[in-house]
């Protein structure tokens, strides 16, 4: 219809008349106010825009006289009410920079005396002009190799005046590690941009930094540790191979590695457990150092078959050992005193002859002329030698028969005690 | 000369018991006042007891984020940190002091929020505020479970502005926010808050109950007769309850009105004993064929913004629990409110009973809503709001058929309902024998000729001489609790008063 009508119009009204029409949808697009006149007609919001840019100046301009009336602004952290500036027969508002800093929809109502007379809203859009702050988030900050874990960044810019910046914000994101550097985009959703960063296979340290139009975020780090070890082997270490209880044996592991060929990270727990020949268990500890851990056992006193096997637990576990100890101890003397009451064992002779070391266990059991285990004597030898002493407290005169037992060495005697 | 002797000696010993008592009564103030400081549990910094000011109703949308997949705990935490951060700011903008903000918003965040109170504070100007209503969504939440981000959608405020402490607005509107929380010393304070679009809300109720019945109410204010406003608890009673109902229905009525204390019903945490006791009231209704109104916030009396989400939660179970059984016949909001005009200030009372009366409706529009009036003129307030206006009256009789016109013309078409009426034949000391049996029935006889002609629904006060009052009702005075007692259409000996056979309706 209208398009028949600007046909009939000389060119240069036409012209005119375009520029009106460009006038009218350029007014138009602005003002799009949201007025409810709750009132009379005495107020009316002078031609204005709804849309504007956080720092710009804010003002809104009323016809009308009251000057009783304040403009109730509502933003997202608190309200606040403006008395106008009057000018002739206009109210003028000026927004406070609290306010006009404040990204977001700020709603406004021309109030007078329990009655609201106009009401709309700005929306204040975040300044991306000037200059930006990249805040930018990295969590967890150490992760595993191997590509399935990740270290999650998440961007939250804002502008000069700390508002978030708006959906679909570009942000890039890049990353460092050895010599590789790559580089990701996100985009805003909600206020934040946000990427998760995969761990490369090998461990190290990773570098990651966010920009958006030249603005850097600072450097964040994530700390690649070596994913979980593989079973791994482990052999062992001794002075000798006799059963003396005195010496060390050091198991050791090769370097554990996970899946990625990473050296386990340092301070990895390593659990050795020996089951011994009696099915009893023992354990140590070592933590690795450059892969390796260590840890020592005493020799067994007596000779022994262990079989050693070494835990991470929960994650990996090594070849089993199987490790032999020879007598040390191959034979001992045993002496009495004429009443048989003091009985010495003596000449405990190690695997070259020399006197066997300290502490070596030895048990002698008492028992009557039935048979009738009455005490179990335990002692440890020093110098060779230990010395029981059967009080007449105890044991009267009469027959007894003995067992000793030390080193893996059994001797029985029957004594007639004075 | 023998007597001034002893004499003498009476004087000098009490003397002497007075100063000891007094030197005593001297040691015992300076023993307390030297005891008197900081409570020792004050070294530890113990908690505080959560605040139960601030409880706005809060449903999460169902969990759909980004990120991780949040723990049931940390949602929880997210939740309690959010809405404190809500209360805090309603609190500083309500006093203009910035007192732990810091706790709920982070450096940046708190900056702008200062902002706006200083400028507020220099201003003279300051808000009470309360939301009422949130649906946050959890739109993200981190790998390393340090950031959250929510968008809450209409949130339903009320705000009243006040310059000077003038009030010069108030407003309910819904807006929505977007809203990032960083965990922060073991706290979900606020980073960032962009409010998105809002606009002024007013709910519209809808009004589909059946006007039949309101008009058709011939009812009585009930109460037992021996625990008079404390029927619950440990007091209740069904077989008397429902001997009263029995009685009620013989009367040929119709309706009860039955109270419910604010307080006594446990606040945010309704009594659920006494709920049951409730919801067996109504059980007993129906078995007798009566309705029931329910009155709400008997006792209550603050109506502050602040403590209105209070108030709401108690409402909301109250409503949630009894708003399908058949017996149920109105809700009404309050006994009397506009006797806290003077104490709580006219437009604060009539602010909290519309908000009521819109809470209300979006749990239950099925059953109508009324507010108790205590006298016509007061009725007038928040006609258009309530779906019948209910008013007492008891004043003379004479003058009560000009006092129905007035409201009549006054509310147009809504029904109203004379809620509470009737006469104390109170015969004693305090009233200097002024009534009697035979003045009570003069006034039902001249009240109910107008009730019939003009057709009011009416619910009389009460069945019973009471045997005592609670001072909580009339307060101590003894010829207002004398009055109250006797009130009833049957004596504290269980026989009928004159007045009695002058209530007996005509079965339809």
């Amino acid at each position: 219809m209208n398009s028949t009508v600007t046909l009939e119009i000389p060119n240069k009204l036409k012209t005119k008349l375009y520029i009106l029409i460009l006038f009218i949808l350029f007014n138009g697009c602005q003002d799009t106010n949201i007025q409810t006149n709750v009132e009379d007609d005495i107020f009316k919001l002078l031609p204005s825009r709804n849309k504007y840019v956080a720092g710009e100046k804010i003002q809104l301009q009323f016809q009308g006289k009251n000057n009783n009336s304040f403009l109730w602004l509502s933003t997202a952290f608190g309200s606040t009410m403006l008395t106008p500036a009057e000018e002739k027969d206009n109210l003028t508002f000026t927004f406070p920079i609290s306010f006009s800093q404040k990204s977001g929809s700020c709603y406004w109502r021309l109030v007078n005396d329990e009655k609201i007379l106009l009401e709309g809203e700005v929306y204040i859009l975040p300044n991306t002009e000037k200059t930006i702050s990249l805040e930018s988030f990295l969590g967890p900050k150490r992760i595993a190799a191997g590509g399935t874990d990740f270290s999650m960044l998440v961007a939250a810019p804002t502008d000069m005046y700390d508002n978030v910046l708006g959906d679909s914000t570009e942000i890039n994101i890049h990353y460092q590690f050895k010599n590789d550097i790559e580089k990701a985009t996100a985009y805003l959703r909600n206020g934040i941009g946000w990427k998760n960063i995969y761990s490369p296979h090998n461990s190290g340290r990773m570098l990651i930094t966010t920009s958006h139009k030249g603005q850097s975020s600072k450097e964040m780090t994530t700390i690649v540790n070596p994913a979980n070890a593989m079973d791994f082997n482990i052999s062992y270490s001794r002075n000798h191979n006799y059963a003396d209880g005195n010496q060390m044996i050091t198991f050791t592991s090769d370097v554990i590695m996970d899946t990625f060929g990473n050296t386990v990270s340092d301070g990895t727990l390593v659990t050795f457990f020996v089951k011994n020949s009696t099915g009893a268990l023992l354990k140590t500890h070592g933590t690795t150092i450059n892969g390796i851990a260590k840890g020592s056992l005493l020799h067994p006193d007596k000779p022994e078959i262990w079989s050693v096997t070494a835990y991470i637990t929960g994650t990996a576990k090594s070849n089993s050992l199987a490790v032999r100890f020879a007598p040390a101890v191959k034979d001992f003397k045993i002496g009495y005193t004429e009443d048989a009451r003091t009985i010495s064992i003596h000449q405990m002779q190690s695997f070259m002859g020399q006197l066997a070391p300290d502490g070596i266990l030895v048990a002698l059991e008492i028992r009557d002329e039935k048979g009738i285990l009455l005490e179990t004597m335990r002692a440890t030898s020093r110098e060779g030698e230990v010395r029981f002493i059967l009080s007449k407290d105890f044991y009267s005169s009469g027959n007894y028969q003995l067992r000793f037992s030390a080193a893996g060495i059994i001797k029985r005697k029957e004594v007639t005690l004075q | 000369m023998k007597l001034n002797r002893t004499l003498y000696r009476i004087l000098l010993i009490l003397s002497f018991l007075v100063v000891n008592m007094l030197i005593l009564a001297g040691i015992n103030a300076l023993f307390s006042y030297l005891n008197t400081g900081a409570d020792r549990s004050s070294i530890l910094h113990l908690p505080g007891e959560s605040s139960t000011s601030y409880v706005p109703s809060l449903k999460w949308s169902p969990l759909q984020n980004e990120g991780r997949p949040i723990e049931n705990q940390t949602l929880m935490e997210i939740e309690r940190d959010y809405l404190k951060a809500w209360e805090i700011r309603n609190i500083a903008l309500q006093t203009n002091e910035i007192q732990g903000i810091a706790d709920y918003y982070t450096d940046s965040a708190r900056v702008k929020l200062i902002d706006i109170i200083e400028f507020n504070k220099r201003n003279a100007i300051h808000f009470k505020t309360t939301t009422l209503k949130h649906h946050p969504k959890l739109e993200f939440y981190s790998a390393d479970g340090k950031i959250a981000v929510l968008t809450d959608e209409h949130v339903a405020t009320y705000e009243e502005a006040y310059f000077n402490n003038y009030r010069i607005a108030k407003k309910r509107d819904a807006a929505s926010y977007q809203v990032m929380l960083l965990l922060e010393d073991g706290f979900w304070r606020i980073r960032h808050m962009v409010k998105h679009s809002s606009k002024s809300n007013q709910n519209v109720a809808a009004d589909n109950f059946d006007r039949v019945t309101v008009d058709h109410i011939r009812g009585i204010n009930y109460y037992p007769q021996k625990t008079p406003w404390n029927m619950y608890g440990d007091n209740f009673n069904d077989s008397i309850v429902n001997n009263d109902f029995k009685k009620i229905k013989t009367m040929g009525l119709n309706t009860v009105r039955v109270f419910i204390p604010f307080e006594a019903f446990g606040k945010t945490k309704i009594d659920t004993k006494k709920l049951d006791q409730l919801k067996y009231i109504l059980e007993l209704a129906t078995k007798n064929d009566l309705k029931v109104i329910v009155t709400l916030f008997d006792f209550y009396g603050d109506y502050s913004v602040q403590n209105w989400t209070v108030t709401h939660r108690h409402a909301e179970q109250l409503v949630m629990g009894l708003k399908d059984h058949e017996a149920l016949l109105a809700w009404d909001i309050k006994n009397e409110p506009d006797l806290d005009f003077d104490s709580r200030g006219k437009e604060q009372v009539k602010a909290w009973l519309h908000e009521m009366i819109l809470q209300i409706k979006s749990w239950d529009n099925e059953h109508p809503i009324t507010i108790g009036w205590s006298s016509p003129e007061a009725a007038q307030h928040l006609s258009t709001e309530v779906d019948f206006v209910s008013f007492h009256y008891y004043r003379e009789p004479d003058v009560f058929l000009e006092a129905v016109k007035e409201l009549k013309t006054a509310v147009s078409d809504k029904p109203i309902v004379l809620q509470e009426y009737g006469y104390s034949s109170y015969n004693g000391i305090w009233n200097a024998y002024s009534n009697s049996e035979d003045d009570q029935a003069h006034y039902y006889r001249e009240m109910q000729k107008i009730i019939k002609s003009e057709s009011i629904p009416y619910l009389f006060w009460t069945l019973y001489d009471f045997e005592s009052v609670p001072n909580s009702v009339v307060g101590k005075l003894p010829w207002r609790k004398e009055k109250q007692r006797h009130f009833g259409l049957i004596d504290n000996d269980g026989e009928p008063k004159e007045a009695y056979q002058l209530l007996i309706a005509p079965k339809k």
